[in-house]
């Protein structure tokens, strides 16, 4: 549990956990854990842009999601977490599928 | 938490009412591998109730606020599986390696999966080891035609047990193991002759036992490549299957993990109950080494690092089993995740 809040710690999600192999704590793209924390967040930003919200970093292990005005937030601790928060704050859910937020992504690749 | 590959293997056997899951299971629990085996049933019916740990669970099951059926949460399962594990650490039953759960015949195995990956406590002493599914070679194509249920209990088996295959036609075995191969590419099929088989390939499906992941993963690639061959020659390998769809992505180029970590989280967010299965191996941007990815809707189990490839072929293979999902759509939205990482 977390000593700040409250929030019951369910151990690193498998998208942060590293491998099975020694339960290594970095992540298989080979980044430290902190690093790879602030690379994570870059690329969600990319992708809650199209929600208008953002994701900020809060004590290394946990997201604070906030809609534009900063009207709407949530505290979270991991992705799938963070997905639902989006869909919380914006009534829309969040779908990698969505032809416009490819297309987004697609654009800023170029 | 205990490394991963320690935590003690949950064997779950599903397969259609009347398929053969009691004597499957009554034929494993004779097997010296399993003599260290908890089971837990829904009827205690014609089990072999003389094995040490046979527990009745009732089936009680709890809907989330998602709503989303796949997780539900089976509360009796949850709480069978803890009290369990608190008797064995206390010291009151034997102390059981692996936990074989057998599903009523209709169930879909999904809440069961999502039981396990949704509680702390079950989650830091057990991990999904396989998953096995019978299927009757006498009803099953019909089975397969009329109940999503029989479908979902395919698509998500890392082993497929044909049963009464000496009662079918040869021809109707042959169509439904055509089928099944179809549907679920990379889920070894095996033959039950009179109710037994061979327990030992079905506890190979266990790709977090180190004796085993190797050659699992590389059976893997090899119904993968043969899959995709057949694709090759047919345009659409599902044609005769109204809604499920099984297909196999590839990208030449190395994925960046954390765009592919925000990618699937997000997909599964999304469209969790309708991807049934994921599994792959992955050539991850700055690692040398493979890494192994496994999902069963909602859950995905925790990466895996194979100490080398299993081949040549240094391109990343994902093979999905999805319900109405668009391949090339699925495909587009990962690469625009990977390529707008790569532009970070």
């Amino acid at each position: 549990m977390c000593a700040l809040c409250g929030m019951l710690m369910d151990g690193p999600h498998w998208t942060e956990a590293g491998t099975d192999a020694g339960r290594s704590d970095d992540a298989p793209g080979g980044r430290g854990r902190l690093l790879e924390r602030d690379y994570r967040i870059t690329l969600i930003n990319r992708v809650l842009g199209h929600y208008g919200c953002s994701a900020r970093d809060w004590a290394g292990s946990q997201y604070i999601v906030q809609n534009a005005s900063g009207g709407a937030s949530e505290v979270v601790i991991n992705l799938p977490q963070l997905w639902q928060a989006i869909e919380n704050i914006t009534r829309k859910i969040a779908d990698p599928l969505d032809a416009k937020l490819i297309g987004r992504l697609e654009g800023r690749a170029q | 938490m205990a490394a991963y590959s320690r935590l003690t293997p949950l064997i779950i056997v599903t397969g259609f009412l009347g398929s053969g899951k009691t004597t499957l299971l009554n034929r494993m629990l004779r097997h010296p591998s399993l003599s260290d085996a908890a089971v837990l049933v829904n009827e205690f019916g014609d089990v072999g109730l003389d094995h040490f740990l046979v527990e009745k669970m009732d089936e009680n099951t709890v809907l989330l606020e998602s709503g989303c059926l796949c997780c539900t949460i089976r509360d009796d399962l949850k709480e069978a599986i803890i009290e369990l594990n608190g008797r064995r650490e206390r010291g009151e039953v034997p102390r059981y390696k692996r936990m074989i759960i057998e599903t009523t015949g209709l169930a879909d195995p999904s809440p069961i999966i999502f039981t396990l990956n949704s509680d702390t406590v079950i989650k830091h002493h057990y991990r999904l080891g396989s998953i096995v599914t019978t299927v009757d070679a006498v009803n099953g194509l019909a089975q397969l035609k009329r109940h999503a249920e029989s479908v979902k209990q395919a698509s998500v088996a890392d082993r497929i047990v044909l049963t009464k295959t000496d009662i079918a036609e040869a021809a109707d075995a042959a169509r439904l193991c055509a089928k099944l191969e179809r549907l679920n590419p990379s889920a070894e099929l095996i033959t039950a002759v009179d109710g037994a088989v061979d327990v030992k390939r079905l506890l190979r499906a266990d790709i977090y036992d180190a004796r085993t992941k190797g050659a699992e993963v590389r059976r893997w690639l090899a119904a993968e490549a043969a899959a995709s061959s057949e694709h090759r020659h047919s345009h659409d390998i599902n044609r005769h299957d109204e809604h499920i769809r099984t297909f196999t992505l590839t990208f030449d180029e190395a994925l960046d993990w954390t765009a592919f970590g925000i990618w699937l989280t997000m997909l599964l967010h999304a469209h969790g109950e309708k991807v049934l299965r994921v599994k792959g191996i992955l050539n991850v941007k700055g690692v040398e080494a493979p890494v192994v990815i496994n999902g069963v809707q909602h859950v995905v189990h925790p990466p895996m690092h194979l100490k080398a490839w299993p081949d040549e072929d240094r391109s990343s293979r994902i093979v999905f089993i999805v319900d109405d999902i668009e391949q090339r759509l699925i495909e587009r939205s990962l690469a625009a995740f990977n390529a707008a990482a790569a532009a970070a």
